[in-house]
């Protein structure tokens, strides 16, 4: 229980956490959500005492966990009492180097005997669903299995409250999924208040029932997903509220749907009709806010009430602008679907789907890359073209070999077999600083990129051979397109996480690569981060580069991609272009997740209103069509 | 009592070392306070029997490295100590003593490929538990292993740091003075990240109730076997081996 907390970071001016009164009660399960710097994770420290006893800092208020202060008790003794703790990146945690030392580590320190300890290992293995996993090593098991082990291990210690800072951020959808259902099984089945900080709001919906939203350290709403996402409020601060939720409140549903089928069946019945734009907008004009949304009148069928200027006219500045669909182009999905390895040039397999034969700005042909230490090749027979004007998603499980192909791409590792072609120069015999000038490649790591000592330096370090003045030009509008103005003259490793992506990215796009690489861009980002990422892929577009974008976020490559290459066991299995009709039931059926509002079109399609939607609006066209 | 499922396994990525040579597997169930003696003795040997310690410890470490087809990790240690060698010998150079410079440089080269090749067979936990065995405080076993376990992620680090700098299209490549201010880049952030990992560890071992109990509860008791004791005697033999042989060949005892 917190009444009263506000808590001030050394030196801080604003508080991190102000005038916060909250009770969670046994068996609950709560998520804390809020934009990046709202205060989650400071939150969740501050529950087990990490927070202020490791970080430093002032605290006002009270807090008890469990019947004590967790501020004025040695955090090790609450994690005793009862208290655990999972991170975002388990590998950061891991204390040993086999599964079964891992998980006893904790009950070790608990005074048990060891029978004790050995059966709880047992239970929590089994728990997760890695009975016999004893001896393999941590470094063995896949992110996901990481995170079921970091899980184990927090379970282990039987706590009466679990805090999960984040613990999806780095699976893909399906693994994180996995991880929440156990969590809300593990709750069910014991009884204890789990407390989840996520920026991923849609997956955990189906397991919470209860959520906190933070702004600027404050709760600004505590209750339902039904009463508190579903607030313009919490779209206006910044709160990553799904897109299915968005959409509901655009269209002026009440209650908004929180499922995309939900929402599918609330548009399906909805009296609703759509006039066609006059002039449907080229693809060229993709970068422009209202391109996919301007014209044609939403109007009720009952003809009295026109909504499509309101309506259209409050489209958020975050909402994708892609060019608008064909609605209810049932073309054979074998026509969607291009298998890479036929390995066809220009306007045949793998260009885009406008016909138009642009250049290539990155290609892989026929890659296959084996890491020393591994047995099977991943990226095998890899054949891929990435052409001027467009966004490509790269989507995959963990270990299929996506982060590999980015470092290929740039030259930072050399393929075993094939050649790969940045800009018309083959990166082997080509020095990596010399490929940099053609292409730009954003890792997962942001601490492990910057090199100066302050913002500004950073930006220029990758411009030495820039005159002066057109470098003082570049950092300046980079600087402000990215809102670090107020940071230029900070060391960048002083920013929170978020600004140092921030940073990562304008250090790459102020040397203004042609194709540009991003590793998971998405991960920990908020919605204001999200929608700069999908406007920066879009000016990269826009200036004629191109984008291949390695990420497990559907959301992102529903709103900022053209086409998806799904990588699976080092293969490329599929080639869809998203701005093809069937392409969502192609991933659907490859296994890949899809963004809200191609779920909710997919429902509609089955409901009879086929189609294919990217869009809000485009969803509530194909929702109308049967009605026109 | 958490009976859940157990069906919904994610296939694991490929196991990196799935066949051991038997030889290694054989040391591998060796007490650990067996491989800590044999560790202790190379490096004796190699620190006080000159070239015949030295010959004997990298001998050593090339044999085991091989029987764990580990020979790559080891020419990519060799590659990266080469920079580090070849500046003690230039030194030693300059100072006009070369042969003393290719033997420190050698010592070095030799004592991190016994370690490399050791920390290869050990296992962390059972190295903890052979220290607890020899009462060395569990706080400074454990830091100790930490360590080690911390070598190959500022590996990692270094390597991601040393990306970042190609690229932003800064050279590491080519003569030293350049590489100097390419490296002077990468070796603050390597600080601040090393840093910054050692504070999560402690953090997440604070999470864990590391230490909240005045004893820790001991996991499986070490069994001490006879091959323990043949393997305990061939030590102290290759110890003593080294230290007749650098006394009856004095040349070559440094």
């Amino acid at each position: 229980m917190l009444s009263g907390v506000s808590f001030w970071f050394p030196e801080a001016a604003a508080p991190a956490l102000s005038h916060i009164d909250l009770r969670i009660d046994p068996g609950e399960m709560v998520l804390l959500c809020g934009p990046s710097g709202s205060g989650k994770s400071t939150l969740l420290r501050l529950l087990l005492g990490l927070v202020p006893q490791f970080s430093g800092g002032r605290l006002a208020g009270n807090v008890s966990v469990l019947g004590i202060d967790p501020t004025m008790v040695a955090p090790r003794l609450v994690a005793a009492h009862g208290v655990a703790l999972l991170a975002q990146n388990p590998v950061e945690g891991f204390v040993a180097d086999r599964v079964a030392d891992e998980v006893s580590f904790g009950p070790q320190y608990l005074g048990l005997e060891p029978a004790e300890v050995a059966g709880r290992v047992d239970q929590a293995l089994q728990a997760v669903g890695l009975s016999g996993f004893h001896r393999r090593r941590l470094t063995e098991l896949s992110l996901g299995q990481q995170q079921r082990v970091a899980l184990a291990a927090a379970m282990a210690m039987k706590p009466q409250v679990l805090l999960l800072d984040e613990p999806t951020a780095h699976l893909h959808e399906r693994a994180a999924r996995e991880v929440l259902e156990l969590v809300a099984e593990l709750r069910a089945q014991t009884g204890i208040a789990v407390v989840l900080g996520e920026h991923r709001v849609g997956l955990a919906l189906p397991y919470i029932e209860r959520v906190v939203i933070l702004v600027d350290g404050r709760v600004v709403a505590d209750g339902t997903p039904e009463n508190t996402l579903t607030s313009p409020f919490a779209i206006e601060s910044g709160v990553p509220v799904p897109r299915v939720i968005r959409a509901g409140i655009e269209f002026g549903l009440n209650p908004p749907p929180l499922t995309p089928g939900g929402l599918a069946s609330a548009l399906f019945s909805f009296p609703w009709a759509w006039t066609p734009p006059p002039s449907p907008p080229r693809r060229g004009e993709r970068g422009s806010q209202s391109g996919s949304v301007s014209g044609g009148p939403w109007v009720r069928a009952a003809g009295e009430k026109a909504l499509v200027e309101q309506r259209l006219g409050r489209l958020p500045t975050w909402w994708p602008s892609h060019s608008p669909l064909p609605v209810g182009d049932n073309r054979a999905l074998a026509q969607r679907e291009h298998r890479a390895s036929g390995g066809g040039e220009g306007k045949g397999v793998g260009s885009p789907s406008d016909g138009v034969a642009r250049e290539i700005l990155l290609r892989f042909d026929h890659v296959s890359f084996t890491y020393k230490d591994s047995p099977v090749p991943a990226p095998r027979d890899v054949s891929l073209d990435i052409r001027a004007g467009e966004v490509v998603a790269l989507v995959g499980s963990s270990g299929s070999g996506k982060s590999t192909l980015s470092r290929l791409a740039l030259g930072l590792l050399l393929p075993d077999t094939g050649r790969v072609v940045l800009s018309g120069v083959e990166t082997r015999g080509a020095r990596v600083s010399d490929l940099a000038q053609l292409g730009g490649l954003v890792l997962q790591n942001p601490l492990l990129q910057l090199l100066a000592e302050t913002v500004e330096d950073e930006l220029r370090l990758g411009l030495l051979n820039v005159p002066l003045a057109d470098q003082n030009e570049r950092v300046a509008r980079v600087l402000e397109r990215f809102d670090l103005q107020p940071f230029a003259n900070r060391h960048p490793l002083t920013l929170s996480e978020g600004q140092r992506r921030r940073v990562a990215l304008a250090a790459t796009l102020v040397r203004e690569p042609s194709l540009l690489v991003l590793d998971e861009p998405t991960l920990g980002q908020d919605e204001h981060g999200r929608s700069t990422l999908a406007a920066v892929t879009r000016e990269v577009v826009a200036r004629g580069g191109a984008v291949l974008a390695i990420s497990h976020d559907p959301e992102f490559v529903n709103d900022a991609c053209d086409r998806v290459a799904v990588l699976e066991d080092g293969a490329v299995t599929m080639l869809v272009s998203l701005t093809e009709g069937q392409a969502a039931v192609a991933l659907e059926r490859a296994g890949v997740a899809l963004g809200g509002i191609p779920q909710a079109s997919l429902v509609l399609a089955r409901l009879g209103r086929g189609g294919y939607s990217r869009t809000p609006a485009q969803l509530a066209t194909q929702a109308a069509r049967g009605r026109v | 009592m958490w009976n859940i499922r157990d069906n919904w396994l994610h296939p694991a990525r490929p196991q990196r070392r799935a066949r051991y040579v038997i030889g290694v597997r054989a040391l591998r169930v060796l007490d650990p306070r067996v491989l800590l003696l044999w560790l202790a003795c190379v490096i004796v040997g190699v620190l006080v029997c000159g070239d015949i310690g030295l010959g004997a410890g990298l001998g050593t470490a090339f044999l085991l490295l091989t029987l764990d087809r580990a020979l790559y990790p080891w020419l990519r240690l060799l590659r990266t100590l080469a920079p580090l060698a070849i500046l003690i010998v230039l030194l030693d150079l300059l100072a006009g003593s070369p042969y003393a410079g290719i033997r420190t440089a050698a010592r070095l080269v030799t004592l991190a490929s016994v370690g490399q090749a050791f920390g290869r067979i050990a296992d962390g936990e059972r190295l903890l538990a052979g220290l607890t065995a020899l009462h060395v405080p569990f706080s400074v076993s454990f830091v100790l292993i930490g360590g080690a376990r911390a070598v190959p992620q500022v590996r990692d680090d270094l390597g991601a740091l040393r990306d970042a700098a190609r690229l932003r299209g800064i050279a590491l490549d080519g003569p030293p003075w350049r590489q100097f201010g390419g490296w002077r880049r990468v070796l603050v952030p390597l600080l601040v990240a090393t840093i910054r990992r050692g504070m999560q560890l402690g953090e997440a071992m604070e999470a864990r109730a590391f230490g909240a109990a005045t004893r820790r509860t001991p996991r499986g008791a070490l069994a001490w076997s006879p091959a323990d004791s043949l393997a305990a005697l061939a030590a102290v033999l290759y110890l003593a081996g080294c230290v007749a042989g650098s006394l009856a060949l004095p040349r070559l005892a440094g």
